[in-house]
């Protein structure tokens, strides 16, 4: 089935999309209700335009629905340090525990930010899309998704210093 | 090492602070995921016949036009492939799509449970004689402007009734929708201005009416129940009608035409696309 080549090289993206937006809701089930979307609506889908975006934009709108369901606001979370990649070169315990509580901070404050401002960052740090694929995701106009993260990054850098906008 | 080396660290490298986030953060695993929507498709099929006829033709003329990258055309021709080879199999009764080819009737001709193929999006809300857009082009004395967003596919019905035209699209993914069933936005376009009193009938009902801005010009956005609206025509004549209660509603007068925006956008969603139009 072709359709399911395209799920597996996306899913991890869309999942985490999905997460981003609505860390609150099920990521997983609002991937995969969005892949049945886009399935259903290939054939509005434009030749020559790139499918990934395309599909961000489904399953953003997806993740949407399903964070004014949730209602809890749950932010983002570092994963247990077990899988921690083995190029950390075996730090020592102290310094390993700075990098972690600096890692947990950082975040703290990511998740205190207003969902715009926390998604846009995310969008461009954590899912790493593009300015293009920043904007069509986010529902933003494309010429301001530089001003917008710089905006964001300015409240981030307020935060971190205990400045509250 | 001191806390406020770590902060410092933070100000002057909080690129590299991010990106490191980023690759620590935990993420849901989407494991299993490809089966389950293989499995949700194949429940889908039977109901997935029945891609109106006015949106594959539409959608995909569209797209050959515009289809210059090889490899994306050779997955849509898949995706095409598959799409007949799931009506077909739908309606011989098989489950697996992809193993076989038939060739079978069109999927026009399948029955479908929710919306008739012949039923084009916003038909059935007494929006006017549905009309072609080149027709309502001469029809109408103004310019029909259009909404230009990516999210936004080509435009599914046009009706006309007087100098009231109302663009409809279908529903898409990538969209909130309405509360109709097959209408997935609708965008009115009236030669007149709407009558001020009409909006303050509105406020003492109850409906909550925002007064906002879209690209310089004044508008409202108007936010649950049935609305009643009147506008006064160019020639003075007044125009009153009820809206249909498909989602919010996004009012604004622009050069002597006054515009509503439907669906269910959000305030800012409605005024970014309402924004768009040219």
């Amino acid at each position: 089935m072709a359709y399911e080549e395209l799920v597996r090289r996306y899913q991890d993206v869309a999942v985490r999309t999905a997460h981003v937006i609505a860390p609150a809701a099920d990521a997983d089930d609002a991937a995969q209700e969005a892949f049945v979307k886009a399935w259903i609506a290939l054939p509005r889908f434009r030749a020559g335009a790139p499918f990934r975006p395309w599909l961000l934009q489904i399953v953003a709108n997806e993740a949407r629905n399903r964070r004014r369901s949730a209602g809890r606001r749950e932010g983002l979370a570092i994963r247990a340090t077990a899988d921690r990649p083995s190029d950390d070169a075996a730090p020592s315990p102290e310094t390993a525990a700075l990098v972690a509580e600096r890692r947990a901070h950082l975040l703290a404050a990511i998740n205190r930010l207003r969902d715009d401002d926390r998604e846009i960052i995310a969008a461009r740090y954590f899912l790493e899309l593009s300015e293009a694929e920043a904007a069509d995701v986010l529902r933003i106009p494309r010429g301001t998704v530089k001003s917008r993260l710089s905006r964001a990054l300015g409240r981030l850098r307020d935060h971190l210093t205990g400045v509250e906008a | 090492m001191s806390e406020d080396r770590s902060m410092s660290t933070l100000e002057l490298d909080l690129d590299a602070a991010l990106r490191d986030v980023g690759s620590h953060l935990a993420a849901p695993g989407a494991a299993g995921l490809a089966e389950r929507v293989r499995a949700r498709i194949q429940a889908e099929q039977p109901r997935r016949a029945a891609v109106p006829w006015w949106r594959t033709i539409l959608g995909r003329g569209r797209g050959i036009q515009r289809g210059p990258d090889r490899s994306r055309s050779l997955l849509l021709a898949a995706a095409a492939l598959l799409l007949l080879a799931a009506a077909v199999t739908a309606a011989i009764g098989y489950g697996l799509p992809g193993i076989r080819i038939l060739f079978g009737p069109p999927p026009s001709t399948l029955p479908s449970p929710t919306v008739p193929a012949s039923a084009a999006p916003g038909a059935g809300l007494g929006l006017g004689a549905p009309v072609s857009l080149e027709d309502a082009r001469e029809a109408v004395g103004f310019e029909i402007l259009l909404p230009d967003d990516g999210r936004i596919g080509p435009l599914d019905a046009v009706y006309l009734s007087g100098s009231r035209l109302a663009l409809a699209w279908g529903p898409d993914p990538r969209l909130p929708g309405t509360t109709r069933e097959g209408l997935g936005l609708l965008l009115v376009e009236i030669d007149g201005r709407v009558e001020p009193e009409s909006v303050e009938k509105l406020i003492r009902t109850g409906t909550r009416v925002e007064p906002v801005t879209v690209a310089g010009s004044a508008g409202y956005w108007i936010d649950g129940e049935h609305h009643f609206l009147s506008y006064i025509a160019p020639d003075g004549t007044r125009i009153e009608e009820t809206m249909r209660d498909v989602g919010n509603a996004l009012l604004w007068t622009r050069d002597g035409i006054t515009y509503r925006l439907e669906g269910e956008l959000t305030r800012d969603e409605a005024i970014e696309l309402a924004e768009t139009l040219s």
